[in-house]
């Protein structure tokens, strides 16, 4: 992979160009990985009021909770100042993947999915969270982790 | 609950014009080879309404609320907490009862047992058909997940 810098007047910001002959799993990882590092900070607030910038990437899990919506990362939960489409929106394309009608998960900290007896099914992540996926979604987490498998080096 | 209703009245519609469309066919056909007329509905179902154009609007109607309680009844599936089987179950106990209860009024399934107990059996062996298949593929998906997990980590 070739890695240029143009520096032009031309560009008021600094932009970054994936270019390729054709949309391979390359060019996927590339842009993955470039959002990941570049994507917007979202404003949150923790429990005692306090203020910070959270990164997408760090986000486990986003879900609806009575009117406010939060955010679980490692370092704990936060509330997030927009709707959970407007999430799903902003950043449902790369990072994350609806599981119910209430709750997104960061695709890439999910560890495994388990079924019960009785059929409910439950997602597990990587930090230990757990909570449970409607029947509906589970093919689309399917579907976003075959688009987003990395590509193998070899 | 705003997307299910308005995925409901869609069905509704649909549900309605497809009852209305198999009806004039079934009218159309058997009234041209038999030579007389027929309106495709019961005695006793005629006999509720002061005319029979009100009882073909009411039949229509009512097999738009087969169509409105299957559409609606989806949502149950969006409940994650309750498990497939349990989810499975109340779809196919609301909707037979609508369904079984529509087709009682209309025409009269509850004078012939054995068409009673054969539309019942049917319908539940067709919801327990699916419901295999979609358990089986439910595995399979999660299954994959599971795979394609680890590959990440």
């Amino acid at each position: 992979m070739d890695i240029r810098t143009e520096i032009d007047r031309k560009y008021g910001a600094v932009e970054l160009h994936v270019c390729s002959g054709a949309m391979t799993d390359e060019v996927r990882t590339v842009e993955r990985e470039l959002h990941e590092m570049y994507d917007r900070r979202i404003p949150g607030t923790d429990a005692r009021g306090n203020r910070c910038l959270l990164t997408p990437g760090g986000i486990i899990s986003v879900y609806a909770e009575g009117q406010k919506v939060m955010a679980l990362c490692e370092e704990g939960t936060y509330t997030v100042p927009a709707k959970l489409y407007e999430f799903e929106q902003a950043f449902g394309e790369h990072l994350f993947v609806r599981i119910s009608k209430s709750e997104l998960v960061n695709i890439r900290k999910i560890r495994k999915l388990d079924m019960s007896i009785s059929g409910t099914i439950r997602i597990r992540m990587k930090n230990g969270y757990e909570t449970y996926v409607s029947r509906r979604n589970v093919a689309k987490i399917r579907e976003r982790l075959l688009t987003e498998r990395p590509v193998k080096n070899g | 609950m705003r997307e299910y209703l308005k995925r409901g009245l869609i069905s509704f519609t649909i549900s309605m014009l497809a009852g209305l469309i198999v009806n004039l066919l079934i009218d159309s056909i058997v009234s041209s080879v038999s030579g007389t007329g027929i309106i495709t509905m019961s005695p006793e179902f005629l006999a509720l309404f002061p005319t029979p154009v009100i009882a073909g609007y009411v039949n229509v109607l009512l097999y738009g609320v087969i169509g409105f309680t299957f559409s609606v009844m989806t949502f149950v599936y969006d409940l994650e907490r309750i498990g497939f089987l349990m989810q499975s179950m109340i779809y196919f106990t609301v909707t037979a009862a609508v369904c079984l209860a529509i087709t009682m009024l209309l025409w009269q399934l509850q004078k012939y047992p054995a068409p009673f107990i054969g539309t019942l059996a049917g319908y539940a062996a067709t919801h327990a058909i699916m419901f295999v298949i979609a358990y089986k593929r439910l595995k399979r998906e999660i299954g994959e997940i599971n795979e394609l997990s680890m590959a990440d980590t």
